[in-house]
């Protein structure tokens, strides 16, 4: 390995993207090639910001984002677009759920068959008014 | 759009700067400008290209706000980046690897090395580098010939270099010099 492609190296053994029989070669190299050793640890200094992928503030799992502009989603690592979505998700579910449970409560009760009888008050078809008592004393 | 696409703004806009208040205004100026430019865009185009221009153009005119004396930005180390250096100095490249995942000051550190490039360059070095775009594409974004955005990513890439080794030198000399 020359120096040339040690150095052209740097970025992907950084990342972590050389095949490992490279990687292997490329480290071997830097053992023995003081140049290039010390050009790797001066890359160093900067690669975090350049050849890293950043620490984003909403803690999204960006080490499985694309580096394209084609985001896939929908990974093992939840990203903080799908954390929301089911956060939401949830909420919507709560709010039903009480939503429901409040009109249940609101709601007045079904009355036992016994109750419903001795509330009965009839009323006549013709005229909606209840009907006279009737005199059960009267002899027949 | 905005939640679809924060994400990849937000990776752009870190690409430039290290403080979250900075990022998160920028990120919503990107949409911001979106939003009201949307009549200029041109549906034959990728939309993501056309938003991504909008960002670039921002942190680069932040860049520019924000330009200050190279020697200004290279002082007053923390402890933690000071031990962040000296691991740099002597730990193994895949010592380093990994610890720079985990250390926060690592990302400050390389902030500040890229905040001593002129905005141009490290505009370029951020398009071309991190972001893995094409020469084309940065030409076209910038406005520039393709040769010119070659020659500013070298030089960008040599500068950055020599900040890296001086501070590396004179912190394996015992101090580091401001």
């Amino acid at each position: 390995m020359t120096c040339l492609e040690a150095r052209n190296d740097f970025p992907a053994l950084w990342r972590g993207t050389l095949e490992p029989e490279r990687r292997d070669e490329l480290l071997a190299h830097l053992a023995e090639c003081a140049q290039c050793d010390k050009a790797f640890r001066s890359f160093a200094l900067s690669a975090p910001v350049l050849y890293s992928e950043p620490v984003l503030i909403n803690g999204a799992d960006e080490s499985k984002a694309p580096r394209d502009w084609t985001f896939s989603g929908g990974t093992l690592g939840m990203t903080a677009r799908w954390r929301r979505r089911l956060a939401m998700s949830v909420a919507a579910s709560i709010l039903l759920a009480a939503g429901f449970a409040a009109y249940v409560a609101v709601s007045a009760p079904p009355e036992s068959l016994e109750d419903a009888v001795a509330n009965f008050e009839p009323v006549s078809e013709l005229t909606g008014h209840a009907p006279p008592a009737v005199n059960r004393d009267v002899a027949l | 759009m905005a939640a679809r696409y924060r994400d990849k703004v937000e990776r752009i806009c870190h690409r430039f700067f290290s403080d979250r208040e900075l990022i998160r205004d920028l990120t919503q100026e990107s949409f911001i400008r979106a939003f009201s430019g949307l009549k200029s865009y041109r549906s034959e185009l990728p939309f993501v290209g056309w938003l991504r221009a909008i960002v670039v153009n921002l942190c680069y005119d932040e860049l520019r706000r924000r330009r200050r004396r190279p020697e200004e930005l290279i002082a007053d180390f923390s402890a933690s980046e000071v031990s962040w250096i000296d691991l740099v100095s002597y730990a193994t490249p895949e010592e380093i690897i990994s610890s720079a995942q985990e250390r926060h000051e690592s990302r400050s550190l390389a902030h500040r090395l890229l905040a001593t490039l002129k905005p141009e360059d490290r505009t370029v070095l951020v398009l071309r580098d991190a972001e893995e775009m094409s020469v084309a594409d940065i030409a076209a974004l910038m406005h520039w010939s393709e040769a010119k955005v070659k020659i500013r990513a070298f030089r960008a890439r040599q500068a950055l270099r020599r900040v890296g080794a001086r501070l590396l030198l004179h912190r394996r000399g015992g101090e580091i010099v401001k």
